[in-house]
């Protein structure tokens, strides 16, 4: 068309107003042929004052929807109210719903948690967008993950949202696929380190009762020798061999072995301090390794408490068989040896305690070890007598010097040895006071006594009834109770509380404390009269005689026997009568043997005395006798 | 020297109108950067304005009869200058056509004596 008109104008060269009408003319035609031929996408009509609108043809933003329906995303555009205005095909797979049920829904319809995550945090807060991960709620029922990234949209003055929706579903899988193989890596790993520790578990403990090995007692010994080469101090360790365990394996079976040695071995891991130590070594032998200790009786006391222990077990065999054991000590000063040394000793010393036919305890044989043994042979021997009811009590008669009559009887204790003979005081009484084992011994001893003392026949002069006096040892007081135990002893025998003496020795009340003080007291109120014993040989002051609630001192056999010869002790002797009679206490001698010593006590007034002279301790059969000889005049 | 004012062989400015990024706009864009690229290299500059985004008030349109409004359709490519104003509407495609509506020669001589 154009060329046509191309033609013409040169052809006849018409008015510029022509011209230009004919251009116009031919521009409308070429528009209206490419309306006609479809070549035109859109139409602007311009009102001539700056305003336009814009008309596009329906198929000219193919591409723009195409690509929108096209898109990976989920995308949607929403009013400012919320509603969903509309949504491409792929929100509509994610949403499992048809496009028609989402347009015109308000989008919290498809939040699962619409009331946390609302629209403004999806519009983001500052009206610019934002990007905001969220759970779709489809309409099966089923929650989608999505990521929603949101801008706003001004069409024609009114704010739209344009949001897209990135489907999470593959990520969120990934993500706990790779956290569970991270666990799964985690799993593995602590199995792994487990299985290293049982590893070394296993190459350092015993399977059966799960105690150390020799291989880490040995080295928990090397620790505790290198602590003792700082400190000072003791280490001991302990050899324990089960007596009679191959009788038990044999005519029990191998269970119930197993079962004995468990029980073993929880038995001596209990009675452990936390520094200690116990390790099964062998079949049924078990080391134990104590620290820090003060002295070898210490390791003494530890090495009978588990013979003790270990004897009166609950862990008697099924058929009564008594599980004992035999214990050999090496006991190392200020780290001296070596772990192995310290095991061969023990092991040397518990062959020993074999040898003496087991259940009991022997230490490497040094010196000290030989002294420290007789110490555990006794307190395991006083402790069995207190167990089986072995002690005995023997009455020395006291006889009163002015009229020759027999005034009382010392109780005096004796331990019977389970082959019959008799262990003399001096060697329990000291490991009765170092243990402890005088408070259960004595209060044993004041029961008996006032026992015997209460089936006494009466004393020569008449309406005195005969005294019966007992020992009290320091330790007595300690638990605070002896006051009780004296009254419970006196009511259980019917005795009347004059005729019990009790005596106490110089070292009980050398630090007199004020509680021990104040259960003298309290026993004296009883009517039990109370005195010092073995006076002249400790610390007793004249200050202690003036303030405990004595009524008699016992002169120490010491002085006694020089009385007549020698005349220091004479002095001592004669100035401790006095000294009683104007405190206003009767003074009793220990150990007369001669007639010249009772004359020489005579003469300077003692009250009363006992002795070989006038009888040896009598067993409690032959009390009655004595009295008698004493007592009723010669016929 | 003829040749210095001959409008067909001058340089010229061309503005084209399309509307978004529909096929055809996008067809129109594509036809006059070949063409400015070919047939008009060196002596051309263009101006595309998508009615969408731009008031197109600098150009002389068609006027509706009866309501004063004036009319655009796009695609159309306008030759601004030289003057006076030269339109084509609608499909680019045929650079022949399109020269010669616009009153251009192009470099190529094939065409340009065609």
């Amino acid at each position: 068309m154009a060329e046509r008109m191309t033609h013409r104008s040169t052809r006849r060269r018409p008015s510029k107003a022509a011209e230009g009408l004919v251009a116009r003319l031919a521009e409308a035609e070429d528009t209206l042929r490419a309306i006609g031929a479809g070549e035109v996408d859109a139409f602007v009509l311009s009102d001539g004052e700056g305003g336009q609108s814009v008309f596009t043809l329906e198929t000219a933003d193919r591409p723009y929807r195409m690509f929108v329906e096209s898109m990976r995303d989920g995308a949607a555009t929403i009013s400012s109210a919320g509603l969903i205005l509309f949504a491409n095909r792929r929100l509509a797979d994610l949403l499992s719903c048809s496009r028609e049920t989402i347009v015109g829904s308000p989008l919290d319809r498809f939040l699962v948690d619409g009331a946390l995550i609302g629209l403004a945090e999806i519009r983001g807060l500052d009206g610019c967008g934002a990007t905001v991960e969220v759970e779709l709620l489809d309409g099966d029922g089923a929650v989608v993950p999505v990521l929603i990234g949101s801008s706003p949209l001004d069409v024609d003055g009114e704010w739209l949202d344009c949001l897209t929706f990135t489907d999470l579903r593959a990520k969120k899988a990934q993500d706990r696929e790779i956290a569970r193989l991270g666990r799964a890596q985690a799993e593995r790993m602590t199995e792994l380190e487990e299985a290293q520790v049982r590893l070394v578990n296993q190459a350092t403990h015993d399977a059966l009762t799960g105690l150390p090995n020799r291989a880490l007692v040995v080295d928990r010994i090397d620790q505790a020798l290198s602590r003792s080469r700082r400190s000072g101090r003791c280490t001991a360790v302990f050899f324990v061999d089960l007596d009679r365990f191959k009788q038990i394996n044999d005519t029990l079976g191998h269970a119930a072995g197993d079962r004995v040695l468990r029980r073993v071995a929880a038995q001596l891991a209990a009675g452990l301090r936390s520094s200690d130590s116990v390790a099964r070594i062998g079949g049924d032998e078990f080391v134990i390794v104590a620290t820090e200790l003060d002295n070898h009786l210490h390791a003494v006391d530890i090495a009978t408490r588990v013979v003790r222990e270990l004897g009166g077990l609950p862990s008697r065999v099924e058929d009564g068989e008594r599980v004992a054991a035999s214990v050999g000590v090496a006991i190392s000063d200020s780290g001296r040896g070596t772990a192995e040394v310290l095991l061969h000793e023990a092991d040397t010393a518990m062959y020993k305690a074999k040898s003496h036919g087991g259940g009991c305890v022997e230490v490497f044989d040094t010196a000290l070890g030989r002294q420290v043994h007789q110490r555990s042979v006794a307190q395991l021997a006083l402790q069995s007598a207190l167990d089986e009811g072995r002690t005995i009590v023997r009455y020395q008669p006291v006889i009163d010097l002015a009229s020759g009559t027999v005034s009382g009887l010392e109780a005096l204790v004796r331990i019977a040895q389970r082959d019959g003979s008799v262990m003399p005081p001096a060697e329990f009484i000291p490991v009765a006071e170092d243990s402890g084992l005088v408070v259960p011994l004595g209060a044993r001893v004041l029961e008996v006594a006032c026992h015997e003392a209460g089936t006494w026949p009466p004393a020569g002069a008449p309406g005195r009834a005969l005294t019966v006096a007992v020992n009290v040892s320091a330790r007595q007081f300690e638990p605070g109770d002896l006051t009780t135990i004296v009254r419970r002893s006196l009511d259980d025998a019917g005795l009347d509380a004059g005729c019990l003496h009790l005596e106490l020795t110089e070292t009980t009340i050398m630090d007199l404390h004020p509680d021990i003080l104040k259960q003298l007291v309290a026993i004296r109120d009883l009517g039990v009269e109370i005195g010092l014993d073995d006076f002249g040989t400790g610390y007793a002051s004249l200050t202690h005689l003036r303030r405990l609630p004595l009524s008699f001192v016992k002169i120490d056999q010491s002085f006694v026997q020089g009385v007549d010869t020698n005349p220091e002790d004479t002095g001592v002797v004669s100035a401790v009568v006095d000294l009683a009679a104007h405190l206003g206490l009767r003074s009793i001698a220990e150990g007369i043997e001669t007639e010249a010593q009772l004359a020489r006590l005579r003469e300077m007034g003692c009250d009363q005395a006992q002795g070989y002279l006038f009888d040896r301790p009598l067993a409690p059969a032959d009390v009655p006798a004595a009295i008698q000889r004493f007592n009723e005049p010669a016929v | 020297m003829t040749a210095r004012h001959d409008p067909a062989t001058a340089s010229c400015e061309l503005t084209l109108f399309v509307s978004g990024a529909s096929d055809r706009s996008a067809q129109a864009i594509a036809s006059v950067r070949e063409l400015c690229d070919v047939h008009l290299a060196g002596r051309c500059r263009i101006t595309v304005i998508d009615v969408n985004t731009n008031v197109h008030s600098t150009v002389d349109t068609s006027p509706v009869a009866g309501c004063g409004h004036r009319l655009l359709v796009t695609p159309t490519l306008v030759r601004s200058l030289p003057l006076p104003e030269r339109k084509v509407v609608g499909d680019l495609s045929d650079a022949r056509r399109v020269l010669l509506a616009l009153g251009l020669r192009s470099n190529d001589p094939a065409l340009a004596h065609g």
